[in-house]
């Protein structure tokens, strides 16, 4: 992270969502940011997202992006819809990863990260989802893969399953992800065997998360 | 060479063109008649953009049809808007496209507001799709663009020297995929410019002391064409020349009067810029940017932040610097010059935070009103900058469609039917003006069109009420005002002289009338994304032609 660089929520709708750790840096394809995050509400925080908007020392706007927060929990809405939503729960962390920056910003001019959280706060209870376990790294020349086993234990299929594992520094900051997809259907109960490309940015530690569409 | 002529540079060959015309071929007939056309009329489109819908109730006039008045205007948000009544226009019962439903009926299940910003000027699907409106795939929800071009492009490929528009972001904020609504291509969104940056654009346009034709003069003074070169054309109507000769000399006579009066509307001057407050030092001044509310900050006596943005979008329209020009204020944004501290999104939600479900924010709706009458103040200024610049008979506000638009109907149903939209200018005569007109297919011409609902939730001012916005319960019932906005695109780009091919969509070289745009005018055809729905396409092509003068 850019030293000086100062990072604030913005005022007046951040909700329960706050950052513990960043990482601001000059990736492959331009500036990305990484980020852990913690409900440190009382609601779960349903399909969240992760918005930042980068200002320079003059506070001109640079750039803005946005990416999804990542959940380990699922819930379903009790609206009647039976619709499933991942959600934050409280006191849960959660990762983002945005990737899409333009690329010629200069680090060094950065000074302001203000980011929001949008999410839903929705009448909700928990549902078994997806799961993740047997999440290995092995170490190349290159950098990183990550192998694991995913599991569905909706009671319905998803299609095109997705892991998304951070690598973490020993402080557990995000410092760079890998995403893995499959297009395939996974059947209720069943697992799929992941392994992610080389990830050039290893940490010490790592965290994984699940996706998908019902 | 450019298409778009530099008004002086035509002017000051003006006589020598007009007077060769009647001897050289037909076609050379055409383009002379084309360019007189292009150079009478300057049309501009200008677009003023904001997020979040309104308080429908408050916002629309009583009466969905029929003359509108300053008595109309009065009692509503739009009351600062009365004095210009008789310029404006209020097309009701119109839908945009892709609207996100918790039950996914009536668009894509990618998220309330990325899929709504990428498909309002494109009416185009995002990509990726999703089918869960509660997704947690973020790739889908948040990442996800509109996969063909937005109006404002497709219109400038055809209109704009550069061949892109003028593209403001006021507040000076920058645009993600959940608030952008300027697409260059498909997935490709287009960045907009600051004040700083937009006014240095047209400080190159300046004519200073510059020696000005006496034809230029003249032009600027309203004459026409015709006493222009009326010396010229008795000498040469005194020629010895054959009956064939005398005719087609006629005939140019006829067609000058015809084109009528070449209009200039004002000088593209540092001095008129000064007058309507788009300065370097101004522009410098509305910069906004980080943990300041930009828009709200006074600049001058008489000037916000916003206002200058205005300014300098009325100085380019005045310059032609760019015939296609957006005014895109910003989402998320926190109108603490308001006195309001919570931000735009979470406070259109009612809540104090972005969720869909809680107890009202105490004075959640007074806010939000707040909110709408600050928009309908910098509309209505802007609509008077560009009335104060004359332009031949009129002003450069009657060459334009000043049009505002907004992402959603009402902020916390997320409804895209019953869209708050408002033209000023008739775009040189192309559009009726003094009306509210109703072009619901459900009810045409009804004058007791639903204003939604508002004010059924959150209006006590305490945190007592709850609100949820999955039930789009504030919203207008879904059967009704559902003209699709694809059809009002075709008027907006038919007025400002955009080409279709034979099909009938935009094509630059192209000679027909547009009477399609985008993927669809259905909003349920965008279910499930490009390709899902079977018979996806534009089912009613054409413009609306109750907004058209003379009809």
């Amino acid at each position: 992270m850019p030293e000086g660089l100062e990072v604030s929520a913005l005022p007046g709708g951040n909700g329960v969502l706050e950052v513990t750790a960043l990482t601001l840096r000059r990736g492959t394809q331009g500036t990305e940011v990484y980020a852990a995050l913690a409900n440190r509400g009382s609601i779960p925080a349903c399909s969240a997202g992760f918005a930042v908007e980068l200002f320079d020392r003059d506070g001109k706007s640079l750039a803005a992006g946005i990416g999804g927060l990542f959940s380990h929990r699922f819930y379903q809405l009790t609206d009647g819809t039976d619709a499933i939503a991942g959600c934050i729960g409280p006191g849960d962390r959660t990762m983002a990863a945005i990737t899409d920056l333009p690329p010629d910003i200069t680090l060094e001019d950065v000074r302001h990260l203000v980011y929001r959280c949008p999410y839903f706060a929705l009448d909700v209870e928990p549902v078994e989802g997806l799961e993740i376990d047997a999440l290995m790294r092995a170490v190349s020349a290159d950098g990183i893969i990550y192998t694991g086993m995913l599991h569905n234990r909706f009671e319905g299929p998803i299609r095109d399953p997705s892991v998304t594992v951070f690598s973490l520094t020993a402080g557990g900051r995000p410092v760079g992800s890998t995403t893995v997809r499959a297009s395939m259907e996974l059947q209720p109960g069943a697992s799929w065997s992941f392994e992610t490309k080389v990830l050039d940015t290893g940490g010490a530690e790592q965290a994984a998360f699940p996706a998908g569409s019902l | 060479m450019a298409r778009y002529m530099n008004r002086r540079i035509f002017l000051k060959g003006l006589g020598g063109a007009v007077l060769a015309a009647p001897f050289l071929s037909s076609i050379a007939e055409r383009e002379a008649r084309a360019q007189s056309a292009t150079v009478s009329s300057p049309q501009r489109f200008i677009v003023m953009f904001t997020h979040y819908g309104c308080i429908t109730n408050q916002w629309f006039p009583a009466k969905s049809h029929g003359p509108l008045t300053a008595d109309d205007l009065t009692p509503t948000t739009l009351a600062p808007l009365a004095p210009y009544a008789d310029k404006l226009l209020i097309p009701r019962g119109i839908r945009s496209m892709n609207e996100w439903t918790a039950r996914m009926t009536r668009g894509q299940g990618n998220d309330s507001h990325t899929q709504i910003v990428g498909s309002f000027f494109t009416c185009q699907p995002v990509t990726p799709n999703s089918n869960d409106p509660f997704s947690f795939e973020p790739a889908t929800k948040f990442q996800a663009q509109p996969i063909g071009p937005s109006l404002d492009h497709v219109m400038a490929q055809q209109l704009s020297p550069s061949g892109t528009p003028l593209l403001m972001n006021t507040g000076g904020r920058s645009d993600s995929a959940q608030s952008a609504v300027s697409y260059s291509a498909a997935e490709t969104m287009f960045s907009g410019l600051n004040a700083t940056q937009a006014y240095s654009g047209l400080t190159g346009l300046f004519e200073q002391d510059a020696p000005m034709s006496p034809d230029t003069y003249q032009s600027i003074r309203g004459q026409s064409i015709i006493d222009l070169v009326s010396d010229d054309l008795s000498t040469l109507e005194r020629f010895d020349m054959s009956q064939a000769d005398r005719e087609k000399l006629s005939a140019w006579k006829e067609l000058l009067h015809q084109t009528g009066t070449v209009i200039a509307s004002a000088q593209c001057t540092e001095e008129l810029g000064a007058m309507l407050g788009a300065t370097q030092s101004n522009a410098g001044s509305a910069g906004g940017g980080f943990g300041s509310d930009g828009l709200t900050s006074q600049v001058t006596d008489s000037m916000d932040g916003a206002d200058v943005y205005s300014s300098i979008a009325a100085l380019a329209a005045a310059c032609n610097a760019n015939p296609v020009i957006f005014l895109k204020y910003p989402g998320n944004y926190v109108f603490s010059g308001l006195d309001i501290n919570t931000e735009s999104h979470s406070l259109s939600h009612r809540l104090d935070n972005a969720g869909m479900q809680g107890n009202c924010l105490p004075n959640a709706v007074e806010m939000l009103l707040r909110v709408d009458d600050f928009y309908t103040r910098k509309f209505a200024n802007l609509v008077g900058m560009l009335d104060s610049i004359p332009e031949g008979t009129g002003s450069v506000l009657d060459n334009t469609a000043t049009v505002w638009f907004n992402e959603m109907s009402d902020g916390n149903a997320h409804n895209l039917n019953n869209a708050p939209i408002l033209q000023a200018g008739s775009a040189g005569g192309y559009f009726k003006t003094g009306q509210i007109i109703n072009v619901d297919p459900a009810g045409p011409g009804a004058a007791d069109m639903s204003n939604g609902a508002s004010m059924s939730a959150c209006t006590d001012g305490t945190s007592g009420q709850t609100i949820n916005g999955t039930t789009q319960s504030t919203g207008t019932e879904p059967s009704v005002a559902n003209a699709p906005i694809n059809k009002y695109f075709y008027n907006l780009m038919n007025a400002m002289g955009v080409k279709a091919g034979a099909d009938g969509f935009p094509a630059v070289g192209g000679t027909a009338e547009v009477t399609h745009f985008g993927y669809s005018d259905r909003t349920e055809d965008f279910i499930g994304g490009e390709g899902a729905v079977a018979d996806a396409a534009i089912h009613d092509p054409g413009e609306f032609t109750e907004l058209k003068s003379g009809s």
